[in-house]
């Protein structure tokens, strides 16, 4: 896997947020789903954000 | 008396708990058992609640109760009593114990996974983790 950081924030009520750089598609989900796994959180599922989305589209097309 | 409230947590790891406890209470205020013991009132009265993580009463503060985290299976139970809840253990220590928990469950995740982990300089409050994987 390609050089990436995972910025982690963690807020006042330990509720926390997480975002990858430097990964494009699923790949991201799958380390913020393994990390959301650790923390037993429920509120910290990783949500789709446009920068994956686009990465897959692009995916697509370049499977054409 | 002051009755115990037992709540399900969130926390699933032990060891990372039990360091953020002893981070929020101080070294050597948090006992660890492998058999759960009977946590004690502030009288010193054994009370029927038993937990694996113990905090003294003296540790808790004032005319306090002990609290205690129970493991059971995969879960993880905290006893902390009414009283507690209220001025000693309350709403605030506990969130400080959960930020405290998720920073150590990062930590170890992050170099479980081959990270490395760089404490970011946060002005709002918050802890900010960077996590990086060559």
């Amino acid at each position: 896997m390609s050089k990436h950081t995972v910025d982690v924030e963690i807020d006042e009520d330990g509720n926390v947020t997480s975002h990858v750089e430097g990964i494009k598609g699923r790949g991201c989900l799958d380390i913020l789903r393994k990390l959301a796994q650790a923390l037993g959180s429920k509120s910290s599922q990783p949500r789709e954000t446009a920068e994956m989305r686009q990465a897959q589209k692009v995916g697509v097309k370049s499977g054409r | 008396m002051s009755a115990y409230i037992d709540t399900e947590t969130e926390f699933q790891d032990a060891d990372c708990l039990f360091e953020a406890l002893e981070e929020e209470f101080g070294q050597g205020c948090v006992q660890r058992h492998s058999q759960a013991v009977h946590l004690e009132g502030y009288e010193g009265r054994k009370r029927k609640e038993v937990a694996h993580l113990v905090i003294k009463r003296q540790h808790v503060g004032g005319a306090a109760n002990d609290v205690g985290f129970e493991i059971r299976g995969k879960r993880i139970i905290a006893h902390i009593s009414e009283h507690d809840q209220s001025c000693n253990f309350t709403e605030a220590r506990q969130k400080q114990v959960k930020r405290l928990y998720a920073k150590r469950v990062t930590y170890k995740h992050a170099r479980k996974h081959g990270y490395k982990v760089t404490e970011m300089p946060s002005g709002n409050g918050k802890i900010k983790l960077r996590l990086i994987k060559y």
